[in-house]
């Protein structure tokens, strides 16, 4: 045991070693270069250029268009990874029960009251993150992140029991988070529906004009741009990031008693 | 009308700190900030209102922010100074106890703003509070007192006079 | 390797190999799961910074202004001059779905440490091999 535990020591330490000097010496390329590639420059210029829409996605930041317009597929799949491990811790526990009159001690009353201060503070924080996705950094997954927080925050300050009778309930969490997939896919498929009806050509993501395919998503609200069906992505990102976090938070800290049920029904293999 | 009220007051929090959070000066953010806002005071006004508000509570409102710019400006300062007096003195002469305080303020609100404020304070920090009995628990760096009377005499009255008037 | 930016971004990305190389340590030699769980963590956390350090770019000189587009742009020429100056956005969103991704699957592995802990009562790996703890 000992020989094994010196073994892995000595190579993870020579990996280090080799893999530091390698980069020292410019291994994995110029760290930090003057010029970036080709393929960014595309990126940065054709974020925001009303002048050539038909490269465009017209929105200020270039993270959330790659992410949502010219790699959206990839972002829908990775959307649908999210909602699979979901389904998957829950359907590890399947059969569980939510109760409540367990125990709502929670944390003291100092705790309590100013977690009850903070809760709006935090809802508005995430639905101002996800809505300026396209304008400022941040974006769906962010903001629906932060709203998660919040439902931690309370089910580990209150306890399980009062975000429960609160009216917060597994069913009620994943019929929001399928519905913000819903969303997602329906967007997606948005331009896609206009133009059958229209009988034009058009993509499926399609944004902006593209060539061949004419129609776009309404780009312009009032004095800011909306980056088409980005804004879109991202509020309904937001929903199903925030519903599914907190689900499986919720499944993952079921107290025993609600479990108990469920396990006993599970056949445990030797 | 209290009712109303009530999701009034949760709404201009919440819209205020979007603007503030956001810095939203472009019609787009103020539009869409104020639908956003309106559906997360609908969501957490049952958390953090117990009771219907009155149009009569602006008062308190008043009394909130003077005792904000109190706090930050003359009992902040007297306590800093308290304190670095006890650090840069040649003989360390602190008495660290933790003494039992008790409070007469029914809201956990105005029980919640005393023990921030105490804890706030350089020197005592609230680390134990009894709901039932109503005592705070405080850890007092100068100990002078174990009697509850008068070491809320000493600690917590001034704040509680305001929390009293604030929250009640 | 005279200049302070090459520097700097030497110990960065030597700092960061030695955490690689702590976590990896971690992962194959801590018996506990939780322990094993927080060393992947942290590995996924580290590669996911060495991505978002290798879209880095230098700028010689000063900085003409700073390589946001903070307000809408009136001609071309403001775009190109974005793009001379911004660093690589790609890793970026690469990464933003590595965390997704990331996260996705350390929920699930939380669950199943749960349950291996729900039915071995430790979360020992050994137990589950049938050897002895300690």
């Amino acid at each position: 045991m000992r020989t094994r535990e010196v073994v892995i020591a000595v190579s993870v330490a020579a990996m280090v070693v080799l893999l530091a000097y390698a980069i020292e010496v410019g291994g994995l390329g110029p760290i930090a270069p003057q010029r970036i590639r080709d393929l960014a420059a595309t990126y940065l210029i054709n974020t925001y250029n009303p002048w050539n829409i038909t490269l465009s996605s017209l929105s200020l930041e270039a993270v959330t268009a790659i992410v949502w317009d010219y790699r959206g597929i990839d972002t829908f799949f990775e959307t649908s990874v999210l909602f699979v491990a979901i389904v998957g811790v829950t359907s590890l526990l399947r059969g569980f029960r939510e109760k409540t009159g367990l125990s709502s001690a929670g944390l003291s009353e100092i705790v309590k009251t100013s977690t009850k201060v903070l809760a709006p503070l935090i809802l508005v924080a995430g639905v101002a993150i996800a809505l300026h996705g396209h304008l400022t950094p941040g974006g769906g997954f962010q903001g629906g992140s932060f709203i998660a927080v919040l439902f931690i925050l309370l089910s580990v300050t209150f306890s399980l029991d009062y975000a429960i009778s609160y009216g917060i309930s597994s069913r009620k969490l994943l019929a929001l988070r399928s519905g913000g997939l819903i969303g997602i896919l329906v967007t997606s498929l948005a331009l896609l529906i206009a133009s059958l009806i229209l009988g034009v050509n058009s993509y499926i993501f399609q944004n902006m004009a593209r060539e061949g395919a004419p129609l776009s998503m309404p780009s312009w609200f009032l004095d800011r741009p909306t980056g088409g069906t980005l804004i879109w992505f991202n509020t309904f990102e937001a929903l199903a990031v925030a519903a599914g976090i907190s689900l499986a938070f919720l499944v993952l800290s079921l107290r025993e008693e609600e479990v108990e049920e469920a396990l006993g029904q599970v056949e445990w293999y030797e | 009308m209290g009712k109303i009220l009530s999701y009034l007051a949760v709404y201009a929090l919440v819209y205020g700190f979007y603007v503030v959070f956001s810095g939203a000066t472009s019609a787009f953010s103020l539009i869409l900030g104020a639908v956003g806002s309106l559906l997360v005071s609908l969501i957490v006004k049952p958390l953090i209102v117990s009771r219907e508000l009155k149009l009569a509570d602006i008062k308190r409102l008043g009394y909130l922010i003077y005792y904000y710019i109190y706090y930050m400006t003359v009992a902040e300062v007297r306590a800093h100074l308290g304190i670095a007096k006890i650090v840069l003195s040649r003989k360390l002469k602190i008495s660290p106890a933790i003494v039992k305080v008790p409070y007469y303020v029914s809201s956990s609100y105005g029980m919640t703003l005393i023990a921030g404020s105490i804890t706030n304070t350089p020197g005592t920090v609230v680390v134990q509070v009894d709901t039932q009995r109503k005592f705070l628990y405080v850890h007092w760096l100068v100990a002078t007192t174990f009697e509850p009377e008068k070491a809320r005499e000493s600690i917590s009255s001034e704040f509680e006079k305001f929390a009293q008037k604030i929250f009640g | 390797m005279s200049d302070p930016t090459s520097l700097m971004f030497t110990t960065i990305f030597i700092c960061l190999t030695v955490n690689i190389g702590m976590s990896l340590y971690g992962i194959f030699v801590r018996p506990s799961l939780v322990k094993k769980f927080i060393a992947l963590t942290i590995f996924s956390d580290t590669l996911n910074c060495f991505a978002i350090a290798l879209g880095f770019r230098r700028v010689v000189g000063s900085y003409p202004s700073i390589a946001v587009l903070a307000a809408l742009p009136e001609s071309p020429e403001q775009l190109s001059q974005l793009a001379s100056t911004a660093v690589d956005p790609l890793p970026q969103a690469l990464v933003l779905t590595a965390v997704v991704i990331g996260l996705a699957v350390y929920m699930f592995l939380a669950g199943l440490i749960l349950m291996y802990y729900r039915y071995y009562k430790t979360t020992h790996v050994e137990v589950a091999r049938g050897g002895r703890v300690g």
